[in-house]
C-alpha cells in the first residue's frame, strides 16, 4: 500500500492510561504478578537446594520461612499468587469454550464450574499434603 | 420539552495545514438531556466552529465510524450519553492510530491487517450454484456468530495496551474476524490463515489484558477469539488438531 502523503500526528497511547483507568491498573498488577511467580519459584528452588545440601541447611531454610520477614514475604507471595489465579480463572475461563476439531464447544457454565472446582480441589489437596495429614 | 444545560467540552484539535502539533479547544454546548456526544460534536460543527473535523454516519451504533476517546475511554460517540459523563467532557481521536485531522484517524494500517487474515470464506473447490447452498446447523452458526458482529469501529485497537507498544500486532478485531472464519463450518481456509495468526505479529503478542472485550460496543469479545486461537493453533502445531484446508 502506498504511504499516505497527508501529514499526520503519530499514534498516541491513551492519556495517563494506567493511572486513570481501574481496569488498566488491574491489568498492570496482573502482569506484575510475573515477578511474584518468579519469587515463588525461587523460594521453592531454595528449599530444594537446602534439602539436598544438609539437615542443617534445611533447618536454616525453615527458620528463615518462620521468621517475621519470612512470613511477611510468603504472605505477599501468597496474595500475589491468589490474585493471579483468580484473575486468570475469571478471564481465562472463556478460552476453552471453543470447538476443537470434532469436539463441540463446552458451555461456559460447565467450564466455570470445572475451573473453580479444580482450583479449590487442587488448593485443598496441597494444603492437606503440606499439613502432613496424609503422608 | 427536554431540559437543556450548558456542557463544557474539551476537544482535541490538529489541523495539519496550520498546526505544528495538537491542542485542546474548549466549547460550551447547550445539550438537551437525551443528547449523545456525537450530537454535541455536530452542534459544534454546525453552529460554533465549522473547522472541526470528525467522522460519523449512521448515528445508531451500526456503522462504527464515530469511535473516539471520550474522557480517556474508547467509545462510540453516538451511544455515549452526555448526561452520563463527567465534565469537562474530553473528546480525542482514537488512541494508537495516527491522527489525520482533529478527531479523524488514519485507518490504513488496520485495513492492511484486516486483509492479512483473509476475512472471507475460502473454499478449495467452489461448489456450483446448481449443486445447492452450503448447509449449516444452528450449532455451527453459534460457533462464530458472536465474532461476526464486529463493525470495525477500532475501539478495541485504541484500548489495547499491547498495540500501544507493538504497532505491528495484527490486533483484536482482525484476529477476531480471522477466527470467525476459521470457526465457520463452510470455510476451508484455516491453513492459509495459520501463518498470519501464529506469525511474529500474531496471536502470541496478546498478553490478555482483556481491554478489547471490555470496550467492544457489539460484545464481540475479541480477547476470547485471540486466546482461543492460541489454544487451537497450539494444538495444530503439535498436530493434535488438523488445519482445515491443509
Amino acid at each position: 500500500m502506498a504511504a499516505s502523503s497527508t501529514r499526520t500526528l503519530p499514534a498516541r497511547m491513551p492519556d495517563g492510561w494506567w493511572r486513570e483507568h481501574p481496569r488498566y491498573r488491574t491489568y498492570v498488577l496482573f502482569a506484575a504478578t510475573g515477578f511474584v511467580l518468579i519469587g515463588v519459584n525461587l523460594l521453592l528452588l531454595a528449599g530444594v537446594a537446602a534439602l539436598s545440601t544438609s539437615v542443617a541447611a534445611w533447618q536454616g531454610y525453615l527458620e528463615v520461612l518462620g521468621s517475621l520477614p519470612g512470613l511477611v514475604g510468603v504472605a505477599a507471595l501468597l496474595i500475589g499468587t491468589l490474585f493471579f489465579a483468580l484473575r486468570w480463572l475469571r478471564v481465562g475461563a472463556k478460552i476453552p469454550a471453543v470447538r476443537l476439531g470434532p469436539l463441540p464447544a463446552a458451555s461456559m457454565g460447565l467450564i466455570l464450574v470445572v475451573h473453580y472446582a479444580g482450583f479449590v480441589t487442587l488448593t485443598l489437596l496441597i494444603v492437606v499434603l503440606l499439613s502432613g495429614l496424609v503422608i | 420539552m427536554l431540559e437543556t444545560r450548558l456542557v463544557k467540552f474539551e476537544i482535541f484539535r490538529f489541523r495539519p495545514e496550520q498546526d505544528e502539533g495538537e491542542s485542546w479547544q474548549t466549547y460550551e454546548v447547550p445539550c438537551p438531556e437525551d443528547w449523545v456526544v456525537l450530537d454535541a460534536l455536530n452542534y459544534i460543527k454546525d453552529e460554533i466552529d465549522p473547522t472541526l473535523s470528525h467522522r460519523w454516519s449512521c448515528r445508531m451504533g451500526v456503522c462504527g465510524s464515530c469511535g473516539m476517546m471520550v474522557n480517556g475511554t474508547p467509545d462510540l460517540t453516538c451511544k455515549a450519553f452526555v448526561r452520563e459523563l463527567a465534565e469537562p467532557i474530553r473528546v480525542a481521536p482514537l488512541a494508537n492510530f495516527p491522527v489525520v485531522r482533529d478527531l479523524v484517524v488514519e485507518l490504513d494500517s488496520f485495513m492492511t491487517k484486516l486483509k492479512s487474515v483473509k476475512p472471507w470464506i475460502i473454499r478449495k473447490v467452489e461448489k456450483d450454484v446448481e449443486h445447492g447452498e452450503y448447509l449449516q446447523s444452528p450449532d455451527d452458526l453459534e460457533n462464530f456468530k458472536q465474532f461476526s458482529m464486529c463493525i470495525n469501529c477500532c475501539l478495541c485497537y485504541a484500548a489495547c495496551p499491547v498495540l500501544a507498544h507493538e504497532p505491528d500486532f495484527i490486533g483484536p478485531a482482525a484476529i477476531a474476524l480471522g477466527f470467525r472464519y476459521n470457526q465457520d463450518s463452510r470455510d476451508e481456509g484455516e491453513a492459509e490463515r495459520y501463518d498470519v495468526l501464529t506469525g511474529p505479529d500474531g496471536v502470541w503478542h496478546c498478553s490478555y489484558a482483556n481491554e478489547c472485550s471490555e470496550v467492544c460496543p457489539k460484545h464481540v469479545d475479541p480477547a476470547a477469539a485471540i486466546n482461543r486461537s492460541k489454544l487451537v493453533t497450539a494444538l495444530q502445531w503439535v498436530k493434535i488438531l488438523p488445519k482445515r484446508g491443509a
